[in-house]
């Protein structure tokens, strides 16, 4: 019986068999700008997606119950007024704020009254649907397929990398494309081995990381004057030398290199022991916020949590400085034997905000006691810092402090129509409850500055 | 894979080695494809559960302590990843394009053939259709199918057996008349 039942099973499923390139395809698609075991970052996503999860189905829900009493609802590609956010300060300037949410859901937020205009889905470049997240171009007024960091200062072009897929023996390639906003022509600019990431464009060039493993673990910062493609160099040191030893800030392999601005390149540095051949006695954590000076390439550490915990790179401020999340402690290695998913534990999630202003200074901006400021991505303009939280999008300014500058409601970014065959969730379908305490509410990313 | 070897791929893998890392799990990928595929019956979607699955393998490797074994462990993500999906995250799948299909001669024969049991499969419970996939389609034995699905044994012996139940007709000897 049991080589019937395996014989047919065999014939029911071998129609699909994984392809020569899926073992190099999934290994190429690491998040080669993280290092591994970064186990307390996950469970805050994998609650994020269980909130997610539910705001959505009630949005899909509520769509559908508005829908069936006869008025048409608003989509991801509806234009015009969506409603208001609830505003929780006074503010002495007005602008417009560009925010998005979801997947093609973009909109701005007219401060200080609070409305909320949804606009169209931003275009796909070069034939390609990004998906979001986005950015938006102050200086000619458009929603671009990328974040903020990939649209030139004057917001004439942006960049983005296109990826090939790798085959056995031989690893994916990355293209760095170069797109003129008013006329859309695409230019390539570099091309080579790699998993390919912009980190910036700024007035020196458009920086990007290409990541690879074949033969090793390797990743590489360039830049290049899209002005003279020609022009592409390595920043720093070649080759890049290992991160291997705590004492001497590198950048490397294991770095999570994720801003740059006129400062420097800064990236996530995690506190690798020294080479003793056992296994580290502690969880390898991003503890750490390392700096590259852009001409030199020489690597300074700019902060280390004194929790040990964790710590993020949120996004920069208008000068350049980086804002960063970090926790207040740090999660013990756990028990041989027992299971990998520890209690929620809010002092591992990064709540703490801190403006890093130099080597070993700072100003702390929230101190990470209430575990409700889940802080998400951070972004600096003449305003000062606007911060997004689930629910919620703060402001930072050396006059007034960290401010709430409004709350999201529940339900105001409708979810977007499920595709054709990706219905959702059968009836029953139970999703993960988050844990006490956690942050809720629909995540507003800023996407440009409030002008 | 020697114990020591596996283990000294675990803290080089650790330490930031994405080649130790692609030792430890690239020789699973393809039984990760399969028991994808056996749960969710779509290959994109197969394809993307074990994509999303070694992504979380990479950041619980600090999880993973020195001398666990990798293929319950790695299946076990992958597993819960298909649960994951079953439940219809379509919101956050990135797909990659399409690689071309390993369609060949008798290819339209062999869906025909399976397609009975592949709709009877989908109709089973979620937990009865991974245990038999794991122990009739990936041959594992029971004590590792229940560290994967992290249940005891007994357990997973009754969810084969309501499995096999439920799958019955399938499995008969098939009558041709002459």
């Amino acid at each position: 019986m049991d080589e019937l039942v395996r014989t047919k099973m065999h014939e029911a499923l071998d129609v699909e068999r994984p392809d020569a390139g899926l073992r190099s395809r999934v290994l190429s698609s690491m998040p080669v700008d993280e290092a591994p075991g970064r186990r307390f970052r996950m469970p805050s996503f994998q609650w994020a997606g269980g909130l997610v999860a539910v705001v959505l189905t009630v949005a899909v829900v509520a769509g559908l119950l508005y829908f069936r009493g006869g008025v048409g609802a608003h989509g991801p590609a509806t234009t015009g007024p969506a409603g208001q956010v609830t505003m929780e300060t006074q503010l002495g300037f007005r602008c417009s704020l560009p925010v998005f949410a979801y997947d093609g859901i973009a909109a701005h937020v007219q401060l200080p009254a609070g409305t909320v205009v949804n606009e169209s889905r931003p275009p796909a470049a070069n034939g390609k649907e990004f998906g979001g997240p986005y950015g938006y171009d102050p200086q000619l007024g458009k929603w671009l397929p990328v974040q903020q960091h990939a649209i030139s200062p004057d917001g004439k072009y942006y960049a983005y990398v296109t990826q090939t897929t790798g085959v056995p023996g031989q690893g994916p390639t990355g293209t760095v494309h170069v797109v003129a906003v008013a006329t859309g022509r695409d230019q390539q600019l570099w091309s080579g081995e790699g998993a390919g990431q912009i980190l910036a464009y700024v007035a020196t060039g458009i920086y990007f990381i290409m990541s690879g493993y074949l033969g090793g673990p390797s990743q590489n910062i360039w830049v290049v004057d899209p002005a003279r493609p020609g022009s592409a160099r390595r920043v720093g040191p070649n080759p890049v030398p290992p991160a291997s030893s705590p004492s001497q800030p590198s950048f490397g392999p294991s770095t999570f290199y994720s801003l740059v601005s006129p400062l420097g390149i800064f990236g996530q540095g995690f506190n690798i022991p020294a080479d003793t051949g056992k296994p580290p006695a502690g969880p390898i954590l991003a503890d750490r916020v390392l700096r590259m000076d852009l001409n030199t390439g020489a690597v300074s550490t700019w902060f280390v949590n004194p929790s040990g915990g964790t710590v993020v790179l949120l996004g920069l401020d208008a000068q350049g400085h980086p804002v960063i999340g970090a926790a207040t402690g740090a999660p013990p290695l756990p028990a041989e034997g027992s299971s990998p998913k520890g209690p929620y534990a809010p002092m591992f999630l990064p709540h703490r905000l801190v403006l890093l202003t130099g080597e070993n200074q700072f100003t702390e901006l929230a101190p990470g006691t209430d575990v409700s400021f889940l802080p998400s991505t951070a972004l600096g303009d003449a305003h000062g810092v606007w911060v997004s939280v689930p629910g919620s999008i703060w402001l930072y300014d050396r006059g007034a402090g960290l401010r709430k500058v409004f709350t999201v409601p529940d339900g105001l970014f409708p979810a977007p129509t499920p595709p054709p065959g990706k219905g959702t969730p059968p009836p029953g379908t139970v999703f993960p409850t988050p844990p006490p305490g956690m942050p809720t509410g629909t995540i507003l990313q800023v996407a440009g500055p409030c002008t | 894979m020697s114990g020591t070897a596996a283990e000294d791929l675990v803290t080089r893998a650790k330490a930031g080695d994405r080649h130790a890392f692609d030792g430890l799990v690239g020789p699973l990928i393809d039984q990760g494809f399969r028991l994808a595929f056996g749960m969710l019956h779509d290959r994109e979607a197969a394809e993307d559960a074990v994509q999303e699955a070694a992504v979380r393998a990479w950041r619980k490797l600090g999880n993973l302590r020195p001398g666990t074994e990798m293929r319950p462990w790695f299946l076990a993500i992958v597993a819960n990843q298909c649960r994951t999906a079953v439940r219809g995250r379509w919101w956050s799948v990135v797909r990659l394009p399409n690689q071309p299909s390993l369609a060949g001669p008798g290819f339209e024969d062999r869906i025909v053939r399976g397609a009975d049991l592949r709709t009877a499969l989908r109709k089973l419970a979620p937990d009865h259709r991974e245990a038999l996939v794991l122990r009739y389609y990936l041959d594992l034995p029971v004590e590792e199918i229940a560290a994967i699905t992290g249940v005891p044994m007994g357990t997973v012996k009754s969810r084969i057996n309501r499995g096999l139940a439920a799958l019955r007709p399938h499995f008969e000897p098939v009558e041709v008349a002459i």
